[in-house]
């Protein structure tokens, strides 16, 4: 109903989201102490020369003027290239999109299946379950992703050779390849996702079966079946999703590190890497796409409360 | 502090707590506890396993590890720290500021939060060490303030509650200033919430900063640094995969130990606001043993001896009655009484972890004590249930139509379109004006009789024998509260339905039922029909309360409350529970538990001086 | 600031032994394994351009697409590439000349012509990584007939053939194409070599793929359908993968080699790079006690190179004190321990020189692939004899180099690969700026000694390099620690015509073949 209503209106709202990332970066970047100008005339130019190309990057302008060219230049799809290999941003970020969405997505879905489910568990059978699941989130939040990686490479990929050492396999190159090169890193980014979610799951299950509707269903004879997944977990899903929203986004956190223990090219090592070698485009590129990753997470997360949630909906 | 000796009886918090101090203590104190310098190499012990000299082994360089885990702790909480002070003070400043002031500083506050919150921290993190190479400390003072709106939105909602209480606006007309009561008045309050946010917060800032140093962001090699020992460890697995533990491990334990200790400090917060629900329970008094006569023939329901408990604590005791078929039966008594836990235990639908522990229910001859797939059975087909505040009662997230199909088609197997046209055909029974647009509805989107309505239709939908209404107009306006006892009267009459109502109001009862029951402290005190118990109370407990009801004061009397409280179950005495507040009350009462008597025919009381107040009575 | 342009050859054939490593096949799930060689690179090449690519490093992305004009064999002799004559015209190694093969093609179609070659030359003598050194000599390039290319020098150039090889990248060919716009080349390839890059199949930084170039002049040269090289920076991922048959080879780190064995890799190595830090300033801008003669000598006194050498490289490595390698023109034997550890003469030195109680000094080492390891056990051995070491680590080559060229640190790490003393003289011993001379320290008597040695005939220029080297290491400019090996483990039951040796690169264009 008011769907299309609300994607715009939050698309508006996170306008400001865009901007302020983007000049931020754009602040933060041109403190940088040198000159991309100097990088890419190089070290035999001549003084002219040099004038030239800090002319052609808009770097003798000032600082508002030269933001507002870069942005000009990003609704027009140009993004610049690297100062390193000279390959378009746009195309670089193109060709690791695919991985960092690969992992991000895959561990969201792993985290929320698996989470929901020993979320779900543990609420009906609590005792053992729940103290275990209680400790795996405990162990999943501590563990660092980057340690974490480490070992499961050491078991499961040196030691028991089950899944690749590194690397990525492009899903329409190889869909078998593609899901074995996923799995250990998403097990090194979801361990602690799934127990977040678990805990949520948990929490909101019981939360909701103590609420007055569920007894007023089991009073009056509804199938108890029905009450747990119709009732019970369409009320729980609410701050499920709003947890596996945040969760998305934070992941990214972890998908720097995994990245690159697993030497995969994604967004978020080579924002690791352009950070290193202080390839601004890219880095600004990088946020950039990141940025609005995040705003279409947001979004999904709105689309899902009003699939969930009527009060939003009709509101 | 009292939290503080809470907190250290939880072995948990005990062991987190003794794990950080050992590990600060430690750091602080490396040169005197390491044997060997973080930098002193031993070149022919390279990637040793640990030995007496290094008792955690080697690096590449020889290297001792404990010693390079040590001194690689100083930088680590120092990064800690920093993070720390910069989330706290910006999350504790802006937090107190936006819930304290309100207004347009909470607005701006609130929207710049939300937008820090939807920024990857670990991007921006590395955006600024792009700006500021190596720099540590900028990067974790960044990530401080980035990680600030949840602290912010916690402690925000926590002053609101605060200002809203009556000693800050007290405070307030005293003249103290804005700050002097946030820091006073409000921050105090807020001490222990953050500390939780504070420990859980340094837990992920351990991590980043560990993060960090594994990309080579941190501290300089050859200066030990926790994220270091990791990337070293990972440049040599193949070779020397112990190295992984020291390098991990106290990472892990000190992640693990920051949030037990935050879970921790939560939990003996959460405790010290609900003390008397956690005390320790007293051993439950003893029962006044009562024979439990046989099921009247005819009745509908017949619920015998019933005891009920919560968490261990008996919460209703032997309770008796019946319910004859078409018969409505009222039970009456102050908040904490028993009634609806009386009228749930029918189901066998204890809230909370409580359960049925003793008696009987049988219902139309049925045992549903016994039998659980009867008792399933019964739910709805026979015995239905409508409960107290109609606006909570229905599935938030689901229409009317499907929450009432659902329960249509539960009990009579018809098809999606039967079914519907049997929702509609409750809705209009029940008296809902325009049960097409009502079925199509959300429960946010009716009113409050409205829901109620659709509620006693969704209790009709398996055609129940028995309805059991749980105070069911006590959330609702006085107007609609009549509307819907009359919906109630006609029902009955209409259907020849079984009704046992929950209520403390005598009107209801004077209104709706045949028989009343009486209920105090989890017991049955009286029982009688309506016109016999309004005339000539049997128990103290009744007379009070019908002495207190606002329908009689309309007789000229001035209206009289009974002194005291319901005493909680643990506090149940021995003798007669009402005895404390009864101004009959003798030793007698109070030596032994009283037992339900028939002074008269139909009328049962749970009292030894039933003669006094009856000529008292008589007085009136 | 010029952090890439900065970066100068050698120091990645040492980068090569830690990093340059393969892994084939998996990327398909092994269905084509034999006809995909999959290549690991523990580095990314820093651009793809092969005159501005980092020599060792860098080798494998650049040879596969471009083919050079002469060729170097694993016995160190000079072979045929695109060139199938050359030799010095006159006396004094000053002009060179070229005959170029016949009917060659670039991979776009163009034909390889003697103005092609000339304009290549040109564009690397004028832009390339090694300008302002290796290829400083060269005053011009010109055809002088349709497949005859002229190289002019302006002083003598002695090695103008090694520099021309696929080891040193100043003679791979690029097309006019891409000479039109050399900023395309750092993502694309314009070459004369067997494949070419296959730009929708790589990701810059993390994996190459190279497909078969269907112009090539000598077809039985392409052995595979498809190469790809996958970077891994971490050195056990890299090792992993062979033994996991995710990869068929890579670059070992010294003790990586028993592993590697025992897990039934073959492994071979040869002598390629020493290591040490390089004592910079000696003229004692930053550093005052640098200046002195008797403090480097200190310096080198004070190492324990037994002990380091064995710790770091094991079998893989030799303690040395000079910057040559057996078989090199400027090995001097002798000089492999001319500075004996003696941390009691070290101390003597010092307080001679007015230091009895040390000093402090500041120093850049670069992170990448464990070479940090040697200059921190170096620094550490300093300390005993009183001397104080802050590093900085550089987590990049290009930084690393960057701030080694910006003189603000008077000692420096290294790593650096074992050449023709004429191209390491360029480096380090003339007064040219260079990030092992970020200085441009000059030594008059040095500089006449080298001068000589460039000029004179072939058959004498030894002997002349040997007494260049003798005084370098007498005026203790660097400490050179340990010479090392580049290791590789591949899998031998797939893999055919892997060689290493001293100063050469298992060759992927042409000899890495299936068994």
């Amino acid at each position: 109903m008011g769907a299309l209503r609300l994607v715009i209106r939050r698309l508006l709202a996170s306008m400001p989201l865009l901007f302020l990332t983007s000049a931020l970066t754009f602040v933060l970047v041109s403190l940088v102490p040198g000159d991309p100008a100097r990088t890419i005339a190089g070290q035999h130019s001549t003084a002219e020369q040099y004038r030239l190309i800090r002319g052609q990057l808009g770097l003798d302008q000032p600082l508002p003027v030269q933001y507002w060219n870069w942005l000009t230049q990003v609704f027009r799809g140009d993004l610049g290239s690297s100062l390193f290999s000279g390959e378009a941003v746009t195309s670089i970020l193109q060709n690791r999109l695919p991985v960092s969405l690969s992992l991000i997505l895959a561990s969201t879905v792993v985290s929320g299946l698996a989470g929901v489910a020993l979320g779900l568990l543990s609420a009906r059978r609590g005792g053992v379950l729940m103290k275990i699941v209680d400790g795996l989130a405990l162990f999943g939040l501590a563990a660092p992703p980057f340690w974490l990686a480490l070992l499961v490479i050491e078991v499961f990929a040196v030691t028991l050779r089950w899944f690749p050492v590194t690397g990525y396999v492009p899903l329409e190159e190889d869909p078998g390849g593609w899901a074995g090169s996923l799995v250990l890193p998403v097990v090194s980014i979801a361990l602690g996702a799934v127990a977040i979610i678990a805990k949520q799951t948990r929490d909101s299950v019981l939360d909701t079966m103590n609420r007055d509707f569920i007894r007023v269903m089991q009073a009056n004879g509804f199938s108890p079946r029905s009450i747990l997944y119709r009732h019970i977990l369409r009320n729980a899903a609410l701050p499920i999703v709003t947890v596996l929203g945040v969760l998305m986004v934070s992941l990214l956190g972890a998908v720097v590190f995994v990245e690159t223990v697993f030497a995969m090219p994604g967004v978020a090592s080579l924002t690791q890497q352009a950070t290193v070698q202080h390839d601004i485009p890219v880095i600004q590129g990088a946020v950039l796409y990141i940025t609005v990753f995040v705003i279409v997470v947001n979004l999904v997360v709105d689309l899902a409360y009003v699939r969930l949630d009527p009060r939003v909906r009709t509101s | 502090m009292k939290t503080t000796s809470r907190l250290l009886r939880r072995p948990a918090a005990v062991v987190a707590v003794a794990w950080l101090v050992l590990l600060t203590v430690a750091t602080a104190c490396a040169p005197l506890i390491a044997a060997h310098g973080p930098l002193d190499q031993d070149l022919s012990h390279v990637l040793a396993l640990p030995s007496a000299s290094h008792p955690l082994g080697t690096d590449s360089l020889g290297r001792d590890l404990l010693s390079r885990l040590l001194y690689g702790g100083q930088p680590a909480l120092l990064a800690v720290a920093e993070a720390l002070v910069a989330h706290l003070v910006v999350g504790v400043t802006l937090g107190l500021v936006a819930g304290y002031l309100g207004g347009w500083a909470d607005t701006l506050i609130t929207r710049v939060g939300d937008l820090l919150f939807a920024l990857p921290a670990i991007i921006i993190v590395l955006v600024v060490l792009s700006v500021f190479p190596g720099n540590l400390h900028a990067a974790m003072i960044t990530f401080g303030v980035l990680g600030s709106p949840g602290l912010i939105r916690v402690l925000r909602s926590r002053t609101l509650g605060i200002r809203q209480e009556m000693y800050v606006a007290a405070a307030r007309v005293c003249g103290l200033s804005d700050a002097q009561i946030l820091l006073r008045h409000v921050l105090p309050r807020l001490t222990s919430t953050v500390i939780v946010q504070a420990a859980l917060f340094s837990a992920v800032a351990v991590i980043i900063q560990a993060g960090l140093g594994f990309l080579g962001l941190g501290a300089q090699p050859p200066a030990p640094s926790w994220g270091g020992l990791v990337a070293d460890a990972s440049q040599v697995i193949d070779r020397d995969p112990w190295m992984l533990v020291p390098a991990g491990v106290p990472l892990v334990l000190t992640v693990v130990a920051l949030s037990m200790l935050g879970d921790a400090i939560r939990d003996s917060a959460v405790e010290s606001w609900s003390v008397s629900k956690l005390a320790t329970a007293s051993a439950p008094p003893p029962v006044a043993k009562e024979h439990a006569e046989a099921p009247v023939p005819g009745a509908l329901l017949s619920v015998r001896d019933l005891t009920v408990e919560i968490d261990g604590v008996p919460v209703v005791q032997g309770v008796s009655f019946d319910v004859m078929p078409g018969e409505t039966l009222g039970v009456v008594g102050e908040s904490g009484c028993g009634k609806s836990v009386t009228a749930l235990g029918v189901l066998g639908l204890v809230p909370g972890n409580g359960r049925v522990t003793g008696g009987r229910v049988v219902f139309a001859g049925t045992d549903l004590t016994a039998s659980p797939t009867e008792l399933a059975r019964v739910r709805g087909s026979g015995i239905a249930y409508v409960s107290q505040d109609p606006m909570v009662a229905l599935d938030p997230t689901f229409t009317v139509l499907s929450q009432l199909r659902e329960a249509v088609r539960r009990h009579s197997g018809a098809n999606r379109e039967q079914a519907r046209e049997r929702v509609l055909e409750l809705l209009a029974m029940v008296g809902v004006p325009d049960p097409e647009g009502v079925a199509g509805r959300y429960p946010h989107q009716l009113s409050g009789g409205l829901a109620q309505r659709v509620l006693i239709a969704l209790a009709l939908a398996g055609r129940p024998k028995l309805l059991i209404a749980d105070e069911p107009t006590t959330a609702l306006d006085v107007s609609v509260q009549k509307e819907i006892l009359t919906l109630l009267h006609t029902l009955q009459r209409r259907t020849g339905i079984a009704v046992l109502i929950v209520t403390h109001d005598w009107g209801v009862v004077a209104t709706l039922c045949h028989r009343s029951l009486v209920m105090y402290a989890g017991q049955v005190v009286e029982q009688a029909d309506v016109e016999s118990m309004f005339v000539r109370p049997l128990h103290p407990y009744t007379a009070g309360l019908l002495a207190a009801n606002p329908h009689r004061a309309a007789h000229g009397h001035a209206l009289t409350t009974i002194p005291g409280t319901v005493p909680s179950p643990r506090e149940w005495p021995v003798g007669c529970r009402f005895a404390a507040r009864c101004p009959y009350a003798g030793d007698d009462c109070r030596a032994a538990p009283v037992a339900l008597t028939g002074p008269a025919p139909a009328r049962l009381t749970r009292c030894l001086h039933v003669e006094e107040l009856v000529s008292e009575g008589a007085r009136l | 600031m010029s952090r890439h342009r900065a970066v100068v050859g050698m120091i990645s054939i040492a980068l090569v032994t830690g990093s340059v490593a393969a892994c084939g096949g998996g990327s398909t799930g092994g269905s084509n394994a034999a006809e995909t060689l999959t290549v690991v690179a523990s580095a990314a090449p820093a651009t793809l351009d092969p005159v501005k690519a980092n020599v060792g490093s860098d080798n494998w992305f650049v040879n596969l697409a471009y083919d050079t004009l002469l060729r170097l064999g694993p016995d160190g002799d000079v072979q045929p590439g695109l060139a199938v004559r050359w030799g010095y015209v006159g006396k004094n190694n000053t002009t060179f000349e070229l005959k170029l093969r016949e009917g060659v093609k670039f991979a776009d179609g163009t034909p390889l012509t003697a103005q092609a070659v000339a304009a290549s030359l040109d564009y690397a003598r004028k832009n390339g990584l090694n300008a302002a050194t290796w290829s400083s000599a060269i005053e011009s390039v010109t055809a002088t007939g349709p497949l005859t290319v002229r190289i002019n020098c302006s002083t003598p150039h002695p090695v103008l053939p090694l520099l021309l090889d696929q080891i040193q990248l100043v003679g791979s060919v690029i097309s006019p194409k891409g000479l039109a716009d050399p900023s395309k080349m750092g993502a694309n390839s314009f070459g004369a070599g067997p494949y070419v890059l296959d730009s929708a199949q790589s990701a810059s930084g993390d994996h190459y793929t190279y497909t078969p170039n269907p112009n090539y002049w000598d077809k039985s040269r392409i052995h595979w359908k498809k190469v790809v090289i996958k970077v891994v920076t971490n050195p056990s991922s890299a090792l992993d993968a062979v033994k996991t048959g995710q990869a068929d080879l890579t670059a070992l780190v010294a003790n990586q080699a028993d592993t590697a064995k025992s897990s039934g890799l073959a492994v071979i190595n040869a002598p390629i790079a020493f290591a040490g830090v390089n004592l910079a300033d000696r003229d004692g801008t930053l550093a005052k006690p640098l200046a002195d003669v008797r403090v480097r000598q200190a310096l080198n006194y004070a190492v324990d190179r037994q002990a380091i050498t064995q710790a770091i490289f094991k079998e893989y490595g030799q303690p040395t004190t000079q910057l040559s390698l057996p078989g090199l023109d400027g090995y001097v034997p002798d000089y492999d321990n001319r500075y004996p550890y003696d941390p009691a003469k070290a101390k003597k030195l010092l307080a001679e020189a007015g230091y009895p109680d040390g000093f402090t000094l500041r120093a850049e080492v670069q992170g990448v692939n464990g070479f940090d390891l040697l200059p921190q056990a170096v620094f550490q051995q300093w300390k005993q004899v009183g001397v104080t070491v802050n590093v900085v680590t550089d987590t990049t080559v290009g930084a690393f180099l960057s701030n080694a060229m910006s003189k603000s640190f008077p000692a420096l790490g290294f790593a650096y690969g074992g050449l023709p003393t004429y191209l390491t003289s360029l480096d380090w011993m003339l007064p040219h700026a260079s990030p092992f001379n970020p200085f441009a320290s000059q030594d008059p008597k040095l500089a006449k000694l080298l001068e000589s040695a460039a000029s004179a005939p072939q058959a004498r220029q030894p002997g002349l390099y040997r007494e260049a080297m003798r005084y370098v290491v007498d005026q203790a400019w660097f400490v050179a620690v340990s010479r090392q090996d580049q290791i590789f483990a591949f899998d031998g039951k797939k893999l055919d015509g892997v060689t290493v040796a001293s100063g050469y690169l298992p060759d992927l264009a042409w000899e890495v073949k299936p068994r």
